[in-house]
């Protein structure tokens, strides 16, 4: 091998464990930065391997270089040298699961058509070796042309045989097409690229015979990142390329692949035997059971039933000491600062603001919990593969189901995460929908109106009516994201399902530093993110609160006015105040459009803050609420709530009916700005944004509308 | 209303607050949305590299 530093790429599929390969020969020596303009991880390293300094790349995981999804394309655009800042590499290291031996070697087949040096490693072979599998490496490398060497990762031995293996490489380009296309397939190959390819594109020499493949099975210029010139020519050039495969008996579409397996069957069967019959391993008997078609949905459902319901239960003692805490530490203020503005500020509206919102932590601790737990065993691609057939029933991709369930914790992540599906529209219609799923911004407001006004009934002697609210609060989520995109689906059709491929991990115990760490970290978001906001808005709205000042009139038994509504006998100074503020009168304009679903205006203003973000809701009653409050009182949020009476009919502000009418309300609306504007940068255009706003928002009225007139007349 | 050293800190901390709204909600959401888009933008949209 050549003692100049080489640039050495690792490809390979998803959990082949080339990240570990990458981490053992980079060590410390590398770092993490964006590919240019997306927001796709590049890790690149470097390592000593025959006393000679090399660059190391690791790609995206990829199951094939005819790039469907984003990863796929990032890992192929680097291995033909699209990116400036990136040449093509020296070598490429492709990384396989020995347990699984077949599917892996279809990308190997095709690195190896792009002229650069190749070199196999079998990884997991100890895994391999359990499921009794023998492969016998030397064979592989007969068969394919290329190095290939047998290790696993995780064995320092085995790296530094790795090591030793690339430094003796000789670096050799393996014979392109080695798996054999037909005489009619490599004739159609030759003529796109003699009479277009080469002609009108820039496509790299290297990529060529992968390019006229794709366009031969694909049929058009999908996902073409390429310049080209005469699409008139390439479109007869490529439907001529078809027919010629016709005619040779072929399948346009599956010849490639067909022809590709069958000549990894024949390397394998070959270099490959399962030595011992192992009986089934433990993963496969627990998926026999969670995957089924009818236990698998049951089973998520208990799963999602017991998560809320402890989510609920166990978050309650927590959420009484941090209560007691803002309560405690705002009498201290009240009471420590000399009487002012600042004073009232600080209590009415900085921590009655926050310890509103902070209150909520624990339930988001232990939401995020759950969720990482179910991630690391492995139980979290099994409910979006249950989800999936329910998904595809109604029309949704199987691709949407991952981003849909990242909504659980926030829409942004999940949003961005439908890049991986190839079909516009059918992205469209997922991002579209996916802010239905509950995120856990809702959390504070549905965990508020359900102690505040759901019975704490306990249901099967494990349940409660509340956990169960909350449980169907989440489901509700789910069913309005599918019924939208079944309409959707109806008004724009997508056209034919490419097939979906979901890789399941097996089956492991969680690694619980990593389970703490992350959702620690979700806490600090929690705190510092939507803190930061409802701290700057709790001030802003106890200034709107607070001004202009006005002193309530004093009634004396001489007085002849009439009643009227701006002045109420039974009303405290501080209620007068907080009804002439500016909020206050901006709610009262407000008022008449809300009134049918059940809100008053204070929960109006609480609409209008929760467009910055959904918790602000919270903040925003809490600080009003306190603004109300006579000097001297404290009690919690869920009292001051339960005991509010409207000062002009004497009846209590909230009932079930409002309660249940604003959870609606916040299931369905659409307020979350930030969301606003990443599916205008997503989609690079404000139609769809205001169409997901004015959407969501009307079947939001709609709904809690027809809720809160069926409730308050039951 | 009085003018003390209370309102003035309460004052400041209300200008302070409606400076990083403003940024916050105004200014970086118009600067992203200004920002091109990845991929897969949509039928009127072109990639570039």
């Amino acid at each position: 091998m050549s003692k100049e530093p080489l640039t050495i790429a690792l490809v390979g599929n998803p959990n082949t464990g080339k990240s570990t390969i990458f981490n053992a020969l980079t060590g410390l020596r590398q770092k993490i930065a964006n590919y240019p303009g997306i927001t796709v991880e590049q890790k690149v390293g470097t390592s000593i391997i025959g006393g000679v300094l090399h660059k190391i790349i690791d790609l995206p995981g990829a199951y094939s270089l005819n790039y469907k999804k984003l990863d796929e394309r990032i890992a192929y655009e680097t291995l033909i040298g699209s990116y400036e800042h990136e040449e093509i590499p020296d070598l490429a290291l492709v990384v396989v699961d020995s347990s699984n031996l077949d599917r892996n070697l279809y990308l190997a087949t095709q690195v190896m058509d792009l002229g650069i040096p190749v070199m196999l490693i079998l990884n997991m072979s100890d895994v391999a070796k359990g499921k009794g599998i023998s492969i016998n490496p030397d064979l592989i490398s007969n068969s394919l042309g290329v190095p290939v060497v047998a290790i696993s990762a995780k064995n320092k031995s085995d790296i530094d045989q790795l090591k030793q293996k690339i430094s003796e490489s000789d670096l050799e380009v393996p014979e392109p097409l080695k798996w054999g296309p037909d005489d009619s397939l490599k004739e159609a190959m030759n003529l796109l690229i003699n009479e277009w390819i080469k002609p009108y594109t820039n496509i790299p020499e290297s990529a060529r015979s992968i390019e006229a493949l794709r366009l031969i099975s694909e049929g058009e210029f999908n996902n073409a990142f390429y310049q080209f010139e005469k699409e008139e020519k390439g479109k007869s050039t490529i439907k001529k390329a078809r027919e010629l495969v016709e005619k040779g008996g072929g399948n346009p579409m599956a010849t490639e692949v067909l022809s590709r397996y069958n000549f990894i069957g024949e390397c394998t069967s070959n270099a490959s035997s399962i030595t011992s019959q192992t009986k089934a391993s433990l993963t496969d008997r627990i998926d026999a059971v969670v995957t089924h078609k009818v236990a698998g949905p049951v089973i998520f459902t208990l799963v999602l039933l017991f998560m809320f319901q402890a989510i609920f239960s166990w978050a309650t003692p927590f959420m009484d000491m941090i209560d007691l805490l803002f309560v405690e530490g705002g009498n201290w203020v009240a009471n420590t600062l000399p009487e002012g503005m600042l004073n009232d500020l600080l209590v009415d509206g900085v921590i009655a603001g926050l310890g509103g919102v902070v209150i909520f932590l624990p339930q988001i601790l232990f939401l995020f919990f759950f969720i990482y737990v179910l991630e690391g065993t492995g139980y979290m691609a099994r409910a979006a593969f249950v989800m999936d057939g329910f998904m595809t029933k109604v029309g949704l991709h199987g691709r949407s189901v991952v981003p849909l369930m990242s909504g659980f914790a926030c829409a942004i992540p999940g949003i961005m995460a439908t890049r991986t599906i190839e079909n516009w529209r059918d992205r469209i219609i997922t991002i579209m929908v996916l802010p239905f799923m509950a995120c856990s911004a809702r959390l504070p407001v549905y965990a508020l109106m359900i102690a505040a006004f759901i019975p704490s009934t306990t249901i099967l002697g494990i349940f409660t009516l509340q956990g169960i609210t909350f449980f169907g609060l989440y489901i509700f989520g789910i069913v309005m994201a599918v019924l939208a995109a079944f309409v959707m689906k109806r008004i724009f059709p997508t056209g034919q399902q490419t097939p979906f491929i979901m890789e399941l991990p097996a089956y492991k115990m969680p690694k619980w530093s990593v389970v703490f760490q992350n959702t620690a970290e979700r806490g600090k978001v929690f705190i510092t993110e939507a803190g930061k906001i409802i701290v700057a808005i709790s001030i802003v709205l106890w200034f709107l609160a607070s001004f202009p000042k006005t002193e309530m009139p004093v009634l004396t038994q001489t007085d002849n006015t009439e009643y009227n509504s701006s002045f109420d006998v039974t009303e405290n100074p501080e209620s007068y105040q907080l009804r002439h503020s500016f909020a206050g009168q901006f709610g009262k304009i407000i008022e008449p459009v809300i009134e049918p679903l059940g809100f008053d205006w204070k929960i109006g203003i609480g609409l209008i803050t929760s467009f910055a973000a959904r918790e602000v809701m919270v903040g925003t009653l809490n600080t009003i609420y306190s603004i109300e409050e006579e000097d001297g009182e404290s009690s919690t949020l869920k009292e001051k709530l339960i005991n509010d009476v409207n000062p002009e009919t004497g009846q209590p502000v909230y009932s079930i009916a409002t309660a249940i009418s604003l959870m609606i309300f916040f299931a369905l609306a659409m307020q979350c700005m930030s969301t606003i504007a990443i599916v205008k940068r997503e989609t690079n255009s404000w139609k769809w944004p205001t169409a997901m706003f004015v959407y969501m928002t009307a079947l939001a009225y709609l709904s809690s509308f027809i809720a809160f007139q069926i409730g308050s007349n039951l | 209303m009085e003018f003390d050293f209370q309102t003035g800190v309460a004052f400041g901390m209300l200008a302070i607050v409606l400076v990083y709204l403003t940024n916050r909600f105004v200014l970086t959401p118009i600067r992203r949305s200004k920002t091109s888009p990845d991929h897969n933008c949509g039928p009127d949209c072109k990639c570039e590299h």
